[in-house]
């Protein structure tokens, strides 16, 4: 018996298929947030009230 | 002696016809044994046959997996919301805006960030049609990219490369001019909130049920994709301090 195998574009068996290709793509987003002009004023009169607290107190001593 | 002769010539003749009548047999008896040779001689390699016209040709096509990104780190620098305003909004493809990421660009509400004009572009640059997946890791949703605040925002959006009125491709290689995700487009094509990887966050943007299976084309007039980001920085912003990163992965599958 004479054995025939036919192969035409789209037959499944054209294609060797070994197995799914992962592939991976990393990107990265950056970002560091300050503390605003108001927070840095804020800290700046705190620091000048100590002071001059302490100053009056070395004053009165 | 007459008689011997015709005799004779009897014998002759009998033996004529003897060998005529054995030559006649034997031809046929031969014709017949080629005939069962032909059957055989298909089975013999080498052998001519009159009725096979069996051909192998053998090309092999190899799968390439490729995916780049033109875009590996986006950068907003640091800084922090003027005094004066409510927010600092901004996206990567509008740039630092002001008040809630719309009105002038470069508005004086967002002090000493970058103007990031660039999202995530990717194409496929391999010969295979992929399946795109997205994830994030690190400090991924709002709160830990940003700190607490009011209507704080970490959003992210995936457009076509074609599209030119919702992203900036000018790196593809070829400029696309139709959708680089089959027929239908992309998934989150609006503003999404980003969700961590460890939260669940698993985006499927392009081919990622059965039906819809390894639909990132690798046309070269198709195969590009921007993924924008969008920030929102509220003025009562309470953040740790510190630089922040989000790791973004895409997976790209193929068939093989």
């Amino acid at each position: 018996m004479k054995k025939v195998v036919k192969r035409h574009e789209g037959d499944s068996d054209c294609f060797n298929i070994i197995s799914n290709t992962v592939l991976i793509i990393r990107g990265e987003v950056i970002i560091t947030i300050l503390l605003s002009v108001r927070d840095t004023l804020v800290l700046s009169t705190e620091s000048n009230s100590f002071t001059s607290q302490l100053a009056n107190q070395t004053g009165d001593n | 002696m007459i008689i011997r002769v015709a005799s004779s010539e009897n014998v002759v003749l009998g033996l004529l016809i003897l060998a005529f009548a054995i030559t006649i047999v034997s031809t046929t008896v031969s014709l017949s044994k080629v005939e069962e040779l032909n059957s055989l001689f298909d089975q013999i390699t080498g052998a001519l046959t009159t009725n096979s016209s069996i051909a192998s040709t053998t090309l092999t096509i190899q799968a390439a997996t490729s995916v780049y990104n033109y875009v590996p780190t986006i950068a907003f620098g640091s800084g922090y919301v003027h005094s004066t305003c409510s927010a600092c909004g901004f996206d990567t493809f509008n740039g630092t805006r002001s008040n809630e990421g719309a009105g002038t660009p470069n508005g004086s509400c967002c002090v000493g960030f970058d103007n990031v004009t660039n999202g995530f572009l990717l194409e496929n640059v391999g010969n295979s049609n992929v399946t795109l997946n997205m994830s994030c890791s690190g400090h991924c949703n709002a709160t830990a990219f940003l700190g607490n605040g009011t209507g704080l925002e970490f959003q992210f959006r995936v457009n076509n490369g074609s599209d030119t009125t919702m992203t900036n491709s000018s790196r593809d290689t070829v400029t696309d001019t139709a959708t680089s995700c089959g027929p239908s487009g992309w998934n989150y094509s609006a503003w999404t909130d980003m969700v961590g990887n460890s939260s669940g966050g698993q985006f499927d943007l392009c081919g990622g049920s059965e039906s819809t299976k390894y639909f990132y084309g690798s046309e070269s007039t198709k195969d590009a994709v921007v993924v924008d980001l969008k920030i929102k920085i509220p003025s009562d912003i309470a953040t740790t301090g510190g630089t922040k990163i989000a790791t973004i992965n895409f997976k790209a599958e193929s068939s093989g």
